[in-house]
């Protein structure tokens, strides 16, 4: 036999892939079975990889949420567990970190595909990052990077070039990000260039990607697993079963409880800050050189990247032919108006967020309405007091059964 | 007895079967041995840092 090595490691080669293809199939079906208490939490590796998330996106009776921070509460009146107490026919599936921006969102969104396509999903906003910065730190972003969703957007077959051009231009703003991965760098580069040559590239580089992109999703789907085993092992398993059948809610004894249990939260201060934010920053809070300004206000809402970054998440949830609702909180119009930051300054976001939504068609409830409320904020970075919950669960049962459009 | 075993051996080694398959284990052990270096992904993310108040 003039190449006896041959054969032994073609079959050792066939023998892996059935080896991985068989424990990727078993892990998927484990990630199926415990979807209902996978969904119910956050946990890093849900919300850097892809797996659990596209887990969710299969089950039409899990709203996923994207957002930040708001969502990691435990308000009895957050929409996590107030659908657990009374149930609506649907659980919600949050989806976030501190300080998940929309760059962040729209490529864990990429990442998942086509399997978003004719799904519902719910983005949750908070205003803060549109008015008090010009964009997200790269210490911040980082916290929220994850090279498998990057990669999957970049070398997205599901989004046209030109959006992952504009995407492309706002990865390269964090290079220390992108440091260790070579495919992605090169993915970014080659669009930007957007020549004849540069363009040829990309598409040579596109079965590296997919092929990088295999190799991470295998490694998110263990990671994954591992999660499960450890939680099997440590704590009784909970929010297994589908959500049970929708009951009717009297949502005005709801809210006048939500009401009740805000203004006790925040009853130290006039504007709804929580008592214990409001004795530790009100000096900050109050004083002219830490706390946002009428003129820093005015600058941002017209130059934050992060309205650019909301232009691209929704083109991105077009393109992947989501069905999308925008929920964004009021801002602390009665604290703004003492700092000077009256209606006339506040409504420059409000317009703004109500165009961007209707120039890609999608439906928004920023509840403006509702700005010089005290009991809908707990702070001025958007964590939800327990009223402010009931609106976004009000909104999210109305999106749910498609009487909010 | 050391002999016999050495004849056993040799003449396993000939026989064309055992050698395709102790080369597919040996394959195998390759394998398994770069995923147990270099499979577990690295998913964890920078310490966060909230921005200035």
């Amino acid at each position: 036999m003039k190449t006896p090595h041959l054969f032994p490691a073609l079959v050792a080669a066939l023998l892996t892939v059935g080896i991985l293809a068989v424990g990727n199939y078993r892990i998927q079906q484990l990630v199926d079975r415990e979807i209902y208490s996978l969904a119910d939490n956050i946990f890093p590796q849900k919300t850097v990889g892809t797996a659990v998330q596209a887990a969710v996106f299969h089950r039409d009776d899990l709203l996923p949420i994207y957002g930040s921070s708001e969502l990691k509460t435990q308000d009895t009146f957050s929409a996590k567990l107030f659908f657990k107490k009374h149930p609506i026919g649907f659980a919600v599936s949050p989806v976030g970190m501190d300080d998940t921006t929309s760059l962040a969102m729209l490529q864990k969104l990429a990442s998942v595909g086509s399997g978003v396509r004719g799904k519902k999903v719910v983005v949750s906003l908070s205003p803060i990052s549109y008015y008090g910065r010009d964009m997200v730190q790269i210490e911040t972003f980082a916290g929220n990077f994850s090279a498998l969703h990057a990669i999957d957007t970049i070398y997205s077959t599901s989004l046209s070039m030109e959006l992952k051009r504009g995407i492309a231009a706002r990865l390269k703003i964090y290079p220390s990000t992108m440091r260790n991965e070579m495919l992605l760098r090169m993915g970014v580069e080659n669009l930007l260039e957007n020549s004849p040559l540069s363009t040829g590239v990309y598409y040579l580089a596109l079965p590296l990607g997919h092929l990088q992109s295999f190799v991470l999703r295998l490694q998110d789907r263990w990671e994954t697993y591992l999660y499960v085993r450890g939680l099997s092992n440590t704590e009784p398993t909970q929010a297994t079963d589908p959500p049970e059948a929708a009951r009717t809610l009297d949502w005005t004894a709801i809210q006048a409880a939500s009401r009740k249990e805000s203004l006790e939260r925040t009853n130290n201060n006039p504007y709804g800050f929580e008592k214990d934010y409001w004795l530790e920053y009100k000096d900050k809070l109050t004083n002219s050189e830490t706390a946002l300004t009428k003129g820093d206000f005015a600058f941002y809402s017209e130059t934050s990247a992060e309205w650019t970054d909301l232009d691209l998440l929704l083109r991105t949830l077009n393109e992947l032919g989501a069905k999308s609702l925008i929920l964004s909180t009021p801002l602390m119009g009665q604290y703004y108006d003492s700092r000077g930051i009256n209606a006339e300054y506040r409504s420059v976001f409000y317009d703004k967020l109500t165009r961007i939504a209707n120039r890609h068609n999608v439906p928004l409830r920023c509840f403006r309405e509702r700005d010089r409320d005290v009991d809908f904020v707990i702070d001025q970075w958007g964590h939800l007091n327990s009223r402010g919950w009931v609106y976004y669960d009000q909104a999210l049962v109305d999106f749910y059964n498609g009487t909010l459009r | 007895m050391t002999k016999h075993w050495l004849t056993s051996i040799t003449a396993l080694c000939g026989n064309p079967w055992v050698t395709q398959i102790a080369l597919t284990l040996y394959y195998l052990g390759i394998i398994a041995g770069l995923i147990a270096i270099y499979g577990r992904g690295d998913f964890s993310t920078p310490p966060f840092v909230y921005q200035s108040f």
